[in-house]
């Protein structure tokens, strides 16, 4: 995925409607479920699930104005699910991530040794989380307040368009991901289906890191 | 201070405790009062979020439980294994039913207009928190039930904490107490299905799980939980169970009359129950027999193989007094002295306030 340059205020990469994201490459993100017998260790009752997994793809596209990157994710779901109106209710949701190290694996949300960074946002919550992640259940969800991570979420139908935005670097933030114009990092995808009960590691991902290109 | 591993801590280092405490309820003598899920109530789940949780819960047995059918909604482990369970929905948990007391008392129609309880959802009520109480089983003349008070099991084994992925679970190295961190709770439910016992609750306004806490707060400074101090049929004991003076110990090891409810559920739980004699049964002329009218496959289903141990240890001793000799374990089930049924933890809950 390539992330396009645009002249554009850092409000205006939140515009879904804006002109600046057709010029944008859309890519197909392929989604799997992911595999729960490598947390069987850490919940043996999370890893009997099977039927997760329920999102099958979705589309991606990424815009830079040189001190802001946002992400822009959109995809279908069988039933939405925006509000807890029972006890046994889950919301839809989606996490765009990041690595902190080059060694750092998706799969596993990174380890201890290497660290990653998701963009997390749920559909009954208006403020995303910009979490650190240490390895799976080791998460870490901090306010998006806290890098100024902004989130804007439109529902057509039964399709969700999330556009995150956030400054390419945050003060003093070893353990929040840096962009620069130029660089490439990696960048990987999960998404919940609430409809389906998914939550923690019942989720569809995208895989490994795949190439995130921040365009001059 | 608790001990709280984090997020790398193992399993077993979560599970680890020095001593445990553990609840003796006696089923002979619970009335069904409420006044331990009343205590319970008032302590800790006046919060929003928290309208639908009993903590402590007492249901008619035979019956549906609480929350509703919790005994078929699987989750423990079979022969070692996770056995996956159930979530627990708010008609469940027996909603927070609204009343129409403006209608009713400050319309100027309260002659016309009757108290009408509503659903979460502002619909007629289906089910509730007691929907079948009293109700139990059996045919005339010889109909039976009894109360099973239940709270969290504070179990060994906590089905629970192996389930879930955060490590937000955890036992009290002090005292065994299981907690959920409410700093690391994420709101994924994995331990509501895996609890068989169906004791943990889903706060839908923090949007985080919690559950019975023993009473920590009042447990450090050495005051019983309040479900147990409020008891008013002295059916309760609370102690250590190592305390070997305790009647903790003397009710679980020594006289072995105490059991944990649904020991094949696989967690090892840390509340133990004397189960009930019952009733007597009416021979088909009246007469009242020595036989009891609770079933014994109920009783088996309910406390495994080893209830009918203590069911006949029950009767030997209250035939021996009955003849006019003495008993340890009948004095310590009448509970003569109230203050000797909570071991370490007989200070009085206003004392936790004093300098």
């Amino acid at each position: 995925m390539k992330a396009l340059k645009v002249d554009a205020t850092s409000e205006e990469l939140l515009d879904a409607g804006s002109t600046l994201w057709r010029k944008a490459e859309t890519v197909a993100i392929h989604m799997f479920p992911a595999p729960l017998g490598m947390v069987e260790e850490r919940s043996p009752f999370l890893a009997l699930n099977k039927d997760h997994g329920a999102i099958e793809t979705m589309k991606g596209s990424a815009i830079h104005n040189t001190k802001a990157l946002a992400v822009r994710i959109s995809w279908e779901v069988s039933t939405v699910k925006d509000r807890l109106d029972d006890l046994d209710d889950f919301v839809d949701a989606v996490g765009v991530m990041f690595p902190l190290d080059e060694d750092a694996l998706a799969m596993t949300m990174g380890s201890k040794d290497a660290l990653t960074n998701v963009w997390y946002w749920k559909a009954n919550h208006t403020e995303p989380y910009d979490v650190l992640s240490k390895g799976f259940g080791s998460t870490e969800r901090r306010p998006g307040s806290s890098s100024k991570l902004a989130v804007v979420a439109k529902r057509r139908g039964n399709i969700w368009d999330v556009i995150f935005t956030r400054p390419f670097q945050v003060d003093g933030g070893a353990e929040f991901a840096g962009f620069a114009p130029g660089e490439t990092t990696g960048i990987a995808f999960a998404a919940w289906a609430g409809a389906n009960n998914e939550r923690s590691g019942m989720k569809s991902i995208s895989g490994e890191f795949s190439e995130l290109v921040i365009g001059v | 201070m608790t001990y709280a591993p984090g997020p790398n801590g193992t399993k077993a280092e979560l599970r680890k405790s020095k001593r445990q405490v553990c609840t003796i309820i006696d089923l002979n003598k619970c009335i069904g009062c409420q006044l331990c899920v009343v205590g319970c109530k008032n302590l800790w789940t006046k919060r929003p979020g928290t309208e639908h949780m009993r903590w402590m819960n007492v249901t008619t047995n035979p019956g549906k439980g609480y929350p509703r059918d919790y005994a078929k909604k699987g989750g423990g482990f079979r022969k070692g294994k996770p056995r996956p369970g159930e979530l627990t929905s708010m008609t469940d948990c027996g909603d927070n039913f609204q009343f129409n007391q403006k209608e009713v008392f400050f319309s100027g129609k309260g002659s016309r207009v009757h108290f009408k309880p509503t659903d979460f959802k502002g619909r007629d009520p289906s089910w509730g928190y007691n929907w079948d109480e009293d109700i139990g089983a059996g045919e005339w003349p010889n109909p039976y039930f009894f109360y099973i008070p239940r709270k969290c099991n504070h179990c060994s084994n906590p089905a629970c904490l192996a389930a879930c992925p955060r490590n937000a679970i955890y036992k009290r190295e002090e005292d065994g107490i299981v907690v959920i961190d409410q700093e690391r709770c994420d709101g994924h439910r994995h331990c509501i299905e895996a609890c068989p016992y169906s004791a943990i609750y889903f706060n839908p306004v923090s949007e985080k799980s919690e559950k019975c806490i023993m009473c920590f707060p009042r447990v450090e400074k050495g005051i019983a939980p309040a479900c147990d101090r409020m008891c008013t049929g002295r059916t309760r004991a609370f102690g250590y169970l190592d305390d070997k003076r305790g009647q903790v110990y003397k009710l679980v090891k020594k006289w072995k009359v105490a059991l944990p409810l649904h020991p094949d559920y696989g967690t090892s739980p840390n509340v133990y129950y004397v189960p009930p004699l019952g009733a007597r049964e009416f021979a088909p002329d009246g007469s009242v027999t020595d036989k009891t009218r609770v079933p014994a496959e109920e009783m088996e289903r309910l406390f495994g193989p080893k209830v009918h141990y203590s069911l006949r240890m029950q009767r030997e001793e209250r035939e021996k007094v009955r003849k006019g000799g003495k008993s340890e374990l009948i004095d310590i089930l009448i509970s003569k002295n109230w203050y000797d049924r909570f071991g370490d933890f007989t200070k009085e809950p206003l004392e936790q306030y004093e300098a």
